[in-house]
């Protein structure tokens, strides 16, 4: 039949790189799950059955069902970009998304069965992710690249955390605190990676070739060993019931410091503003204002925790990964990342929500208000990316590569 | 003038570039909170008790006029320290017999633990600003000293051949080869010798004088009040976090432009 | 511009030098007019840089006597030897300034002599430790050349330079030369610089450092070709004298069909040589 020919094609297109259905679902899912916990926060009976309640779904999609698909969707491409090995068997991708999906089938089914489901597809889920990584990463002849490793290695435990604490009647929400901890130091990676490419082609396109941007291992590590110290902490305080939240505080400013200091290697004049630069640095700025948030509301300030987590959830997190799909997601399909202006417009959106969901927590009473016109910002970036970016994903590459290839030297810049 | 614009202009990232210490900073304000969860309130209060303790007391206006006594007697010391230690150091790193001499009269001097000095000094100069000055002085000349003796005996013999076969005249070669090079040396001589006054300024009050942020240290001390004493560290050391990373680092970064790397 | 036209000249007459016990030179003679190129070639340590530095007045005379009457020497040492503290533009007006002149004018004088010599304008800012050796190299010709000088002295300034870029310096050198009455005392090691660039080529020998043998090149250094200046050099290498001077073993001429091109050549050379003192033997560095 004329339709499942298609359906082939379509699938062919989708699976020809670990990217391609991985960024479709984070943007699909991202605006979905958002709608689905603004609609019920609004009163909308829906989901009402999901196990622990609407809020610990709301959190766990977020993280372990948005924030996850686009991790495994830039890890499978660019583990082995980076490494020089193999790409990622088409089996395998196949086999993870389908994983992936399982996870969000159990998560909206209610009971015992939903729940073991989610946890038995989400462990293999990240399982498989590092069985896919880890050869790679550690056949790397310099192994320049193990902090991948062991951030999925920690979001592993992490999950593996979660959904024991989920089946034995512990407390799961700390678990996915921690997983948005090494989310966090995950993007100070990726970023380091991604931003020594977009910086220096900028700074080659404003033709100032005497400066020269190197995103340097010190800054990197201290900021890294901030966040890994606050969230390893943190989690300490929640399972073990020390009384933590001082010394997490503590450390979470220092992490806040930290994450300023990274802008010590931006600083290199105007090039700070350009199209792709300036989102790169404002996830950092978002990411040290969210700990900032925490550290003060840990020491004391009137101030809910939940508003400094959101500022590094809707800023550091949903901002990088905006960026990324848009970057990767484009150039990985042979294609150069977008030049109008809806980008620009997404990335102040996508501030703009951060400010918002920021400010619910400095007025209570507005809060409603506030959650509600945050979600639709980022309901709607993410809607329309996925509209934008369906159509280049889910057909074969029209530049005749194949794979996960890069946009062709000779390919005319893309509109 | 022109040193001045490119001070201002490079304020910013060097303000910028501090991040990296703060967060180290605060990184010892969270083991300090940890380990204050162990001892409690007595023996280790947790660093917002000393941080409002240390508000208050600014607050009050007490805490800034025990600073200026403090600050006045280290700056004395070290200011007499400075200008001895140059201009001898200098003058026994130009003749290599004076550098043999001082050499073992240092290593005395250095070796001396100033806890001696300011015992002689009590005895000699009683309860006053003297003591707390000399013990200063005493403290920081060897440090200065060395400093301006390696600084002179290091200068370079081809530069000054170069000065020789290029007819440079004498006071060039004092302001264009000589200073330089000497300066590389005096400068971090200056600056860790202002670390020890302003050190053994807080130890010499705390003996020798009723006023002062050393003299405070002891009133807490027998108050039991360990969150002021605290205060008053806090206070000692930021004072001197922000000398030296607001005025000396930023002056020796302008001094010393020709030697940085990036 | 003078009023009283003295041939100027640099002059040495039986100058010798000891440190403490050990003798490095012994009984130096030599003439340079303005407007030549005279070399000092020899082994590593038979005294060179000592004769250098008699002549720039860095050591005192206190064996013989040297006489110049040349207003304004310029050298350029071994290595570049720069003010670390100062920029390539101002470690370039080092001499003007040491001359009195203006900061406007010394700074506009070391800008376009900077240029020539191939630096470009934001080297001039930069400072000593940012330059590569080549450009460190520059600034310090650019510094000597700068003050215009009558006399210049060359202690092998380029030495630790790569053959190209030693080529280039020197290329720079001898087009600065060309059309100015400079005399230029260099010292070198290398017999084929001092063939490229120089009128009169002194060899040297140690223990004491002392003249041994003088070769004068009659064609003018502008119309040298590469081939001219290996031919030269090769003949001077067959030469006895510079052979041991160097530590070579003595060369024999074959018999075979170039022998008599070999003894030839010998000869030609020797003719301008004066009845030198020959070396004692079996002496190198």
């Amino acid at each position: 039949m004329l339709s499942a020919a298609r359906w082939r094609v379509g699938l062919e297109a989708l699976l020809l790189c670990g990217f391609r259905p991985f960024f479709l679902v984070a943007a699909a899912w991202g605006a979905l799950a958002l709608a689905v916990w603004l609609a019920a926060l609004s009163g909308a009976p829906l989901l009402s059955w999901v196990p622990g309640g609407l809020l610990l779904w709301h959190a766990h999609e977020m993280v372990l069902g948005f924030g996850v698909a686009a991790l495994l969707g830039f890890l499978l491409t660019a583990v082995p970009e980076f490494t020089g090995s193999a790409a990622v068997p088409r089996g395998w991708t196949a086999a993870l998304s389908a994983l992936w999906l399982v996870a969000r089938i159990g998560g909206l089914f209610g009971g015992a069965p939903g729940a073991w489901l989610v946890a038995l597809a989400e462990t293999t889920l990240l399982a498989g992710a590092l069985a896919v990584a880890a050869p790679r990463l550690w056949g790397d002849p310099e192994r320049r690249h193990l902090a991948f490793l062991w951030g999925l290695a920690a979001l592993l435990g992490c999950v593996l955390g979660y959904h024991a604490a989920v089946l034995g009647g512990g407390a799961p929400l700390p678990w996915l605190y921690a997983a948005v901890g090494v989310l966090m130091a995950l993007i100070v990676v990726a970023l380091s990676r991604i931003s020594m490419r977009v910086v220096n082609a900028a700074l080659e396109e404003r033709g100032d070739g005497a400066q020269e941007y190197l995103a340097r291992p010190p800054r990197r590590n201290l900021a890294i060993f901030c966040i890994a110290l606050h969230t390893a902490v943190e989690l300490a305080g929640a399972t073990l019931g020390a009384p933590a939240a001082p010394v997490a505080g503590w450390i979470a400013l220092a992490a806040a410091a930290a994450l300023f200091n990274l802008g010590n290697d931006w600083h290199l004049g105007r090039v700070l503003f350009a199209r792709w630069v300036l989102p790169l640095y404002l996830v950092y700025v978002l990411m040290a204002l969210g700990y900032l948030l925490l550290g003060a509301a840990s020491l004391g300030f009137a101030l809910p925790l939940s508003a400094g987590r959101h500022v590094l959830m809707v800023g550091g997190m949903g901002l990088s990964i905006y960026v990324v799909l848009n970057i990767a997601g484009r150039i990985h399909a042979g294609v150069q990342p977008e030049s109008g202006p809806w980008v620009p417009w997404a990335v102040a959106l996508l501030v703009t929500a951060t400010v918002l969901r920021a400010a619910a927590g400095f007025a209570p009473g507005w809060a409603p208000v506030l959650w509600v016109a945050s979600g639709g910002l980022w309901i709607g970036v993410f809607t329309v990316h996925f509209a934008r970016a369906w159509p280049l994903l889910s057909r074969p590459r029209a530049d005749g590569q194949s794979g996960c290839a890069g946009v062709a030297e000779d390919a005319p810049a893309a509109r | 003038m022109n040193a001045a614009v490119r001070w201002l202009a490079g304020l910013p990232a060097y303000l910028w570039s501090g991040w990296g210490a703060v967060a180290s900073l605060l990184l010892c304000l969270a083991l300090w909170e940890w380990l204050a969860g162990f001892y409690g309130e007595l023996i280790l209060p947790d660093p917002r008790a000393a941080l409002s303790t240390l508000a208050g007391l600014l607050a009050g206006g007490g805490a800034w006029s025990e600073l200026g006594i403090t600050a006045r007697r280290a700056l004395a010391g070290f200011v007499l320290a400075l200008a001895a230690g140059s201009a001898l150091g200098l003058a026994a790193g130009l003749s290599m017999t004076a550098a043999m001499m001082s050499r073992p009269v240092v290593t005395v001097l250095i070796g001396t633990p100033p806890i001696a000095w300011l015992v002689l000094a009590l005895l000699w100069f009683g309860a006053g600003d003297g003591t707390p000055v000399f013990t200063v002085f005493v403290a920081a000349f060897p440090v200065i000293f060395v400093g301006a003796m390696q600084g002179a005996r290091t200068v370079d013999g081809q530069l000054a051949e170069l000065a020789a076969a290029y007819r440079l005249p004498a006071r060039m070669r004092l302001t264009d080869v000589y200073l330089p090079h000497v300066l590389s040396y005096l400068f971090p001589a200056w600056i860790t010798a202002l670390g020890i006054s302003w050190k053994v300024v807080v130890m010499a009050e705390l003996l020798a004088t009723s006023d002062g942020v050393g003299a405070a240290l002891a009133v807490t001390r027998s108050h039991l009040d360990t969150a002021a004493t605290l205060a008053w560290i806090l206070a000692v050391v930021g004072t001197l976090l922000a000398v030296e990373y607001l005025l000396l680092e930023p002056l020796k970064r302008a001094v010393e432009r020709w030697r940085s790397t990036t | 511009m003078n009023t009283v036209p003295a041939p100027r000249r640099l002059l040495a007459r039986g100058v010798g030098h000891a440190y403490a016990l050990r003798t490095v030179l012994e009984g130096i003679d030599f003439e340079l007019p303005a407007g030549r190129v005279m070399a000092l070639v020899g082994p590593s340590g038979c005294g060179k840089t000592t004769l250098l530095h008699l002549v720039a007045g860095l050591l005192a005379v206190r064996e013989g006597r040297i006489e110049s009457n040349f207003s304004t020497p310029a050298s350029v040492f071994q290595q570049p030897r720069l003010l670390p503290w100062k920029n390539a533009l101002d470690n370039i007006a080092l001499g003007l300034k040491a001359a009195g002149v203006a900061r406007a004018e010394r700074e506009a004088r070391a800008a376009e002599l900077g240029v020539r010599v191939g630096l470009a304008a934001d080297d001039l800012q930069k400072f000593p430790h940012q330059l590569s050796g080549g450009m460190q190299s520059r600034v310090a010709l650019a510094r000597a050349l700068v003050l215009g000088p009558d006399l210049l002295l060359l202690d092998e300034p380029f030495s630790a330079l790569d053959v190209g870029l030693k080529a280039e310096l020197y290329a720079l050198l001898a087009e600065h030369l060309a059309g100015r009455e400079m005399a230029v005392l260099m010292i070198t090691h290398d017999l084929m610089e001092a063939v490229r660039l120089s009128d009169d080529i002194l060899v040297m020998a140690a223990s004491p450092g002392r003249v041994v043998a003088r070769f004068a090149l009659d064609r003018p250094a502008a119309r040298r070709d590469d081939d001219f200046v290996y031919r030269r050099t090769a003949e001077l290498l067959r030469d006895a004298t510079v052979r041991e001077s160097f530590g070579l073993p003595p060369q024999v001429c074959a018999q075979t069909p170039e022998d008599a091109a070999c003894e030839t050549a010998l000869q030609a050379v020797h003719t301008v040589r004066p009845g030198a003192a020959p070396a004692r033997g079996g002496l190198r560095c």
